[in-house]
């Protein structure tokens, strides 16, 4: 899969704080990938590199298969839309108004405004003074704002910020919909569960540097599960000296491999200790991130 | 870009500055000439004098630092900043923009001062003869006097990123402007400095204010032309500021 942004040890210090350090991303074409990390880890830091609004204290950056540079910005940025920290709009003038600026710098047609309003589902409210939307209709104008140039990638930081339940369901839709389309998306967030069903890679920040990237299935290797072994006498399989602990099911065995698995069930069986069902516990993708940092937890 | 600019201005709180300082210049001149008239014996000339007399000096001055913050406040309010800079746009036509709407505001200041006078000369002082072309004139040329100082506003409005620093210095300048249109020793800083070139620009053909120009081509000219080429350095200043801004 060809990558849309690729970095290569992308770092930027202020002063004698390293915001990001050595970072090497790649986001493959076509999908939504999830930035992950807790507030202050880096996340905004990396995205405003990407879009050329703060200059990466070394490294490099290629989007599109072009390095970003101050003469090949401008020309980069016809594809890109973005929403960055909050989402942008005067609030003294209403949607469609806030539409028609980004129209004019831009060039856009009105069909493009037309599109990106239905998209967002603010059609209905477009002639409404911004400053009257709720945040959920402020986040969606500001997605609508960055998708009015019928971008190809497309980079929003903490799109769902503040939102509740419903209007974070609404937006995860969308982006799944953009991505569907061929629209590659970045977007980051601070919180598990927003990410969560919607990413199909995940790049993984900490203290600004990349602790993880890859899919949701390969972050999920990293870890893995305690295994249940259901038995109506878990005494008989202890007294063979196997470590677990018991559980209502039976035994709950942490931290075993395939191999060790075979091993215990052979063990088990040949004592003739009754064995009714060995499964592994499915893990939250919030587990996995647990035992990816150590239980040191990290959203 | 221009376009953008303009929607922007849409129930911006320009309006009510760009309103309050001339009406606030026409009151009082039109105070002063009243309760002097025994004095000020010149008619429209006298009037008009009175009125531009603290407008030049100060309010028109300040009018454009005001302007240009509250342009550039919208700006700096949330992440509007982002949206700016990450459009295809030359950093040129972004600052021309923000100088071309902020322009559009003093020329509505400029308009409301003229029409004001003449509602006020004609309806409360009752002045005698005809229409003074003069005042129209003057208003027109004030604007394009005014261009270098609101492109320096602008600049600083947008580097700043306050509303109060920029005025502030604008303050300043006044300040300056007036002593160097009032001294002889300072005179020659009223010809680049962007408040006293506004004093000046108001004050041809006044009455007030000793040493005004006369609203001849040897008056006007070296205005207008020191107007245009202060303007054209401080926008190509602006264009190299904002690319090291852009990339920070």
């Amino acid at each position: 899969m060809s990558a849309v942004i690729t970095t290569h040890g992308l770092t930027k210090t202020f002063r004698n704080q390293t915001a990001v350090d050595s970072l090497d991303l790649y986001v493959p074409q076509g999908v939504v990938y999830g930035f992950l990390g807790p507030n202050g880890s880096g996340k905004s830091t990396t995205m405003k590199m990407l879009l050329g609004l703060t200059r990466p204290t070394s490294g490099g950056i290629t989007l599109f298969d072009r390095p970003l540079t101050p003469a090949s910005r401008t020309d980069l940025l016809r594809s890109i839309g973005s929403m960055i920290e909050a989402p942008p709009g005067y609030g003294h003038l209403t949607g469609l108004e806030n539409m028609r600026i980004v129209q004019h710098m831009l060039d856009l047609a009105d069909t493009q405004i037309d599109h990106a309003l239905a998209t967002v589902r603010l059609t209905a409210h477009r002639d409404k003074l911004v400053r009257n939307y709720s945040l959920g209709m402020k986040q969606r104008l500001g997605v609508a704002m960055a998708l009015a140039r019928e971008p190809a990638l497309l980079v929003l930081d903490e799109p769902t910020n503040g939102l509740d339940p419903a209007g974070i369901e609404e937006i995860r839709t969308l982006l799944v919909e953009l991505a569907s389309e061929g629209i590659t998306v970045m977007v980051s967030s601070h919180l598990l569960d927003e990410i969560d069903r919607m990413a199909d890679v995940l790049g993984i920040l900490s203290g600004g540097k990349l602790i993880f990237q890859g899919t949701r299935g390969e972050l999920f290797e990293h870890s893995t599960p305690d295994l249940i072994i259901e038995t109506p006498d878990p005494g008989a399989a202890l007294a063979l000296g196997i470590t677990a602990t018991p559980v209502l099911e039976g035994l709950r065995l942490s931290g075993i491999t395939k191999e060790q698995t075979a091993e215990v069930v052979r063990r088990l069986a040949v004592a003739g200790v009754p064995i009714h069902e060995v499964r592994r516990v499915r893990q939250s993708l919030e587990d996995v991130f647990m035992d990816l940092t150590g239980r040191g937890g990290l959203l | 870009m221009l376009r953008a600019e303009l929607i922007k201005l849409r129930r911006s709180a320009v309006w009510p500055i760009a309103l309050a300082l001339p009406l606030l210049a026409v009151t009082t001149g039109t105070i002063n000439y009243a309760n002097n008239a025994d004095q000020l014996t010149g008619g429209w000339v006298a009037f008009n004098s009175q009125v531009v007399l603290f407008y030049g000096l100060l309010f028109f001055s300040l009018g454009i630092g005001l302007l240009a913050a509250t342009t550039w406040r919208a700006e700096h309010r949330g992440t509007n900043w982002n949206l700016l800079l990450t459009t295809s746009r030359r950093p040129a036509a972004l600052i021309l923009a923000k100088v071309a709407a902020t322009a559009v505001s003093v020329a509505f200041m400029q308009a409301v001062l003229v029409v004001g006078t003449l509602v006020s000369g004609a309806f409360v002082l009752r002045l005698d003869g005809g229409v003074p072309w003069q005042l129209v004139v003057v208003g027109a040329i004030a604007i394009i006097a005014a261009l270098p100082l609101v492109v320096v506003q602008s600049l600083l409005s947008m580097l700043l990123k306050s509303f109060a620093a920029p005025v502030a210095v604008c303050l300043a300048g006044c300040v300056l402007g007036v002593a160097s249109v009032t001294s002889v020793g300072l005179r020659p800083l009223s010809h680049v400095l962007p408040q006293a070139i506004n004093t000046r620009a108001l004050n041809l053909g006044s009455t007030a204010l000793a040493g005004s120009g006369s609203l001849t081509p040897d008056g006007v000219l070296p205005i207008l032309l020191t107007a245009l080429g202060l303007a054209a350095v401080c926008v190509a200043l602006g264009v190299a500021a904002i690319r090291r801004v852009k990339l920070r």
